[in-house]
């Protein structure tokens, strides 16, 4: 069957095609030069001789081959239209790299993108709006305005954008940590390289770029500097024996380091005296707890909950995954399932796996724990929001947001490069910790102290309290040792005595694996 | 031998004349011309002619052979302007759309309308990689005056964008003198200034070389393209005895010339030309054989082509 022929002849604006230029720009150059005819009126044109092609395609096959452009894969088309550099949307150019929020200025005009249109104040329209638009600047452009449209300023800059978005080709390794490697989505919360719409996504991708700095400043491609820290990579012995690598449907067993765990617990205790004068930390069990006790009483202070629920779920995993399940279970919020970012290895594309020194390994692990107490006390701040919002309006809607890590960190990003032996792994901050600046928290000592009181009373629901004050905030390795064995002995009174006989036992003869 | 009427294919294009070709001596003339003044740097040019000397015919085998010094194709537009109640710039700018099939509504302004046909213009222009347009405005005697302006407006308007527009006016050189004599005053210099500082007169055929000429394009043309000559498919054993079209020349052009003093008719209009020798190629000569044309048949052919009642006009 064939096609029907077309009613009339639409003009595509052939003279004002440029290159990498969006389906926005050919739409929009479509719809200038076809004056008084409405955007409908044309697609309806379209769709009549194009009946099974998108909207995209219909669009894109009236244009001559050789100026047909690439569009930005993986960019969302809807919303193109909303940054814009004012001086291409006088030429009737826009490009989908526009949108990218790490692409400071027009790389041809090198003028800061806009939301608006300078000269009519509005937002920039969509093809829509377009046709009501008086403006000539983000509107139908008169004739005597496309003179502009039709010059060569250097369009062709734009492409090298586009060169340096697709990188310099195929990924040869693979970053994971224990059975998780970053390029799966599991492991999205803890690691992650940034999207391509993320603002940090050029200062992540530079290193594997071949543009210089000065070129990526010349582009204005933001690309603020990043830290790096360098290992050394020997092929693993016995690449079977690795957790990740094991057989499907096995867990890792691993236990944390606690020397790296007092490192990190140490350093939290002094940033908390630091943000609090006075405050004393408690590290107090909250297993039992339901969320009434919290909406009844005073507010609880968010740092002790915080460190407490970051100590709980970090130091139960010496004990194996059975404990940890146990632990990370709260009533007032959903199980906390973290992915443990431990005994990382490089998995090269022809599967032979490399480990890097036990210095990076131990680095990276104190990091991955810094970075997860930066995230739950930003996620308590949120839960403690929401639960003055159910005081104040006993709003039942007030937590539907449960309790979980923010996944919109910038230390978690990352960028690795491998050159021979030697692995470089790329991040933001050097200390999320020292860079995580809360909000203020008005009288928090006070209100610490109010809490303890009232836990301290209101133990109703809790089986088995804990409740240990550390008094010298610099947390010395005794203390630290005190509060470790306190845990256990909680720990068994919780679970049973059939625990602590399975405790004597060596670990690999327990029956809690 | 002749042949019966039913053996023939009436698609051929002798039988339609409209779809009849012939390149005529006037015609590489006239496009001499053309290109002179394309190359020339001209903005536009006349062309006027008797009423059915071929001017449009010429002009239409002439459009797509119009290019640039460097041999670089330059796209033709054609526009036959129609005889309306209402002359006015708009409805010029309307035909200008349709012609280029461009969507008119009525409720369309000439603002709308004019700049649709330039943004049309331009978008060809860039397909073809040429920066020269040239329109055909034919039918140029049903225009008022001030409906020229609509052209001056296309032409500066491609101009800022780069792109030279030439339009070639033909017209009918009697019905054409009185809106030339109202261009020539001062209020329409700028008309005249773009479009009629050159002209030509586009005339028939006006000598025996000029017939032969045409007779020859039967002896040359084939159809289908690889099938046999025109003069060969309705002829075939005079053809192939080595007779040819071009030997009735002679005979043509002396009878013609009879009528011409007697009626002092300028040239031989193309229509009658090919009535009278399509006339003869498919009916007399295949009847009657060659042999047996002489003057008679001749003139009996040229009457049968209508010249006679276009120029003849009943006395009261």
């Amino acid at each position: 069957m064939t096609a029907p022929q077309p009613l009339f002849h639409v003009n595509a604006g052939h003279a004002f095609a440029k290159p990498y230029e969006s389906y926005y720009a050919m739409a929009r150059r479509c719809l200038t030069a076809n004056p008084g005819v409405s955007w409908g009126c044309i697609q309806a044109m379209l769709r009549r001789t194009q009946p099974a092609a998108s909207s995209i395609d219909r669009l894109a096959r009236i244009q001559l081959d050789s100026i047909a452009t690439p569009t930005a894969a993986g960019l969302a088309l809807r919303g193109l239209h909303r940054r814009q550099c004012p001086a291409c949307a006088g030429a009737l150019y826009h490009t989908a790299v526009f949108l990218l929020p790490w692409l400071t200025h027009c790389p041809v005009h090198h003028c800061a993108l806009t939301e608006h249109c300078p000269q009519c104040g509005c937002r920039w329209p969509d093809l829509a709006e377009m046709e009501r638009r008086d403006c000539p600047r983000c509107g139908r452009l008169p004739l005597h305005r496309l003179v502009a449209a039709t010059q060569d300023v250097g369009w062709a800059i734009v492409g090298e954008v586009y060169r340096f978005i697709a990188g310099t080709g195929t990924e040869r390794y693979t970053l994971g940590f224990g059975r998780y490697p970053f390029s799966r989505p599991e492991a999205a919360p803890w690691w992650r390289r940034p999207a391509l719409d993320h603002p940090l996504f050029a200062a992540f991708w530079a290193p594997r770029s071949r543009l210089s700095g000065t070129a990526l400043d010349a582009l204005h491609i933001a690309h603020p500097p990043l830290q790096q820290r360098r290992a050394r990579l020997t092929v693993a012995p016995d690449a079977a024996s690795l957790p990740g690598l094991a057989g499907a449907g096995q867990r890792p067993v691993w236990a944390p380091d606690l020397r790296q765990v007092h490192r990190v617990m140490r350093m939290i205790a002094i940033w908390l005296a630091h943000q609090a004068p006075g405050h004393r930390v408690h590290i107090v069990n909250y297993r039992h707890l339901p969320l009434a006790h919290f909406a009844r009483g005073p507010r609880p202070c968010p740092y002790c909950l915080a460190l407490s629920l970051w100590f709980f779920h970090t130091v139960v995993r010496r004990y194996g995954p059975y404990f940890s399940s146990q632990f990370d279970d709260y009533p007032f919020c959903r199980p906390l399932d973290f992915i443990e970012a431990v005994e990382p290895h490089v998995v090269r594309r022809d599967g032979v796996v490399l480990v890097p020194d036990i210095a990076f390994a131990n680095w990276l692990y104190r990091r991955s724990l810094e970075i997860r107490f930066v995230s739950l006390l930003q996620a308590i701040f949120d839960w403690t929001g929401q639960l003055e919002n159910y005081r104040d309006h006993r709003d039942p809607n007030a937590f539907r947001a449960p309790l979980r890590e923010t996944a919109d960190g910038t230390d978690r990003l990352f960028e690795i490069a491998v050159t021979g032996d030697q692995l470089t792994l790329y991040y933001l901050h050097e200390h999320p910790l020292a860079d995580f600046r809360p909000s203020r928290q008005e009288g928090v000592t006070a209100r610490c102290r109010r809490y303890h009181r009232y836990y301290a009373c209101d133990r109703s629901d809790v089986v088995v309290p804990f409740d240990h004050e550390v008094h010298d905030p610099r947390l010395p390795l005794k203390e630290f040792e005190k509060l470790l064995a306190r845990f256990e002995n909680h720990l068994c009174a919780v679970l049973g005595p059939r625990v602590r006989a399975d405790f004597a036992r060596p670990p690999g003869q327990r029956a809690h694996p | 031998m002749t042949r019966t009427l039913p053996d023939y294919d009436f698609d051929h294009p002798v039988f339609h004349p409209d779809r009849l070709r012939l390149r005529t001596p006037a015609m590489d003339r006239l496009g001499e011309d053309l290109h002179r003044w394309l190359w020339t740097g001209a903005t536009g040019g006349l062309i006027l002619g008797a009423a059915r000397a071929g001017k449009t015919t010429a002009v239409r085998v002439l459009s797509p052979e119009v290019h640039w010094r460097d041999q670089t194709h330059v796209p033709t537009y054609y526009v036959s302007i129609p005889l309306r109640d209402q002359r006015t710039v708009t409805s010029v700018f309307r035909h200008l759309c349709w012609a280029a099939e461009l969507r008119v509504s009525n409720a369309d302004r000439a603002d709308h309308l004019s700049d649709r046909f330039v943004h049309y213009l331009l978008d060809q222009a860039t397909v073809h990689a040429c920066r020269y347009a040239i329109l055909i405005v034919d039918e140029m005697q049903r225009l008022m005056p001030q409906q020229y302006g609509a052209f001056a407006e296309i032409h500066d308007r491609l101009l800022l964008l780069d792109i030279r527009l030439v339009v070639f006016f033909v017209g009918n050189d009697q019905e054409c003198s009185e809106l030339l004599e109202t261009i020539e005053s001062p209020r329409y210099a700028h008309i005249r200034g773009r479009f009629f500082m050159h002209r030509v007169l586009f005339r028939g055929l006006r000598s025996r070389r000029d017939v032969e000429a045409c007779l020859a394009e039967y002896d040359r043309l084939r159809y289908p393209a690889e099938g046999p000559t025109y003069t060969e498919y309705f002829l075939p054993a005079a053809y192939a005895y080595g007779w040819r079209l071009t030997a009735l020349a002679s005979d043509l052009w002396r009878a013609f010339r009879a009528h011409q003093r007697a009626y002092s008719i300028d040239s031989w209009g193309m229509q009658y030309f090919t009535a009278t020798a399509n006339t003869l190629l498919t009916d007399f000569l295949p009847r009657l054989g060659v042999e047996e044309f002489d003057d008679a048949l001749a003139r009996e052919g040229i009457a049968l082509s209508g010249l006679l009642p276009d120029v003849v006009r009943p006395v009261r």
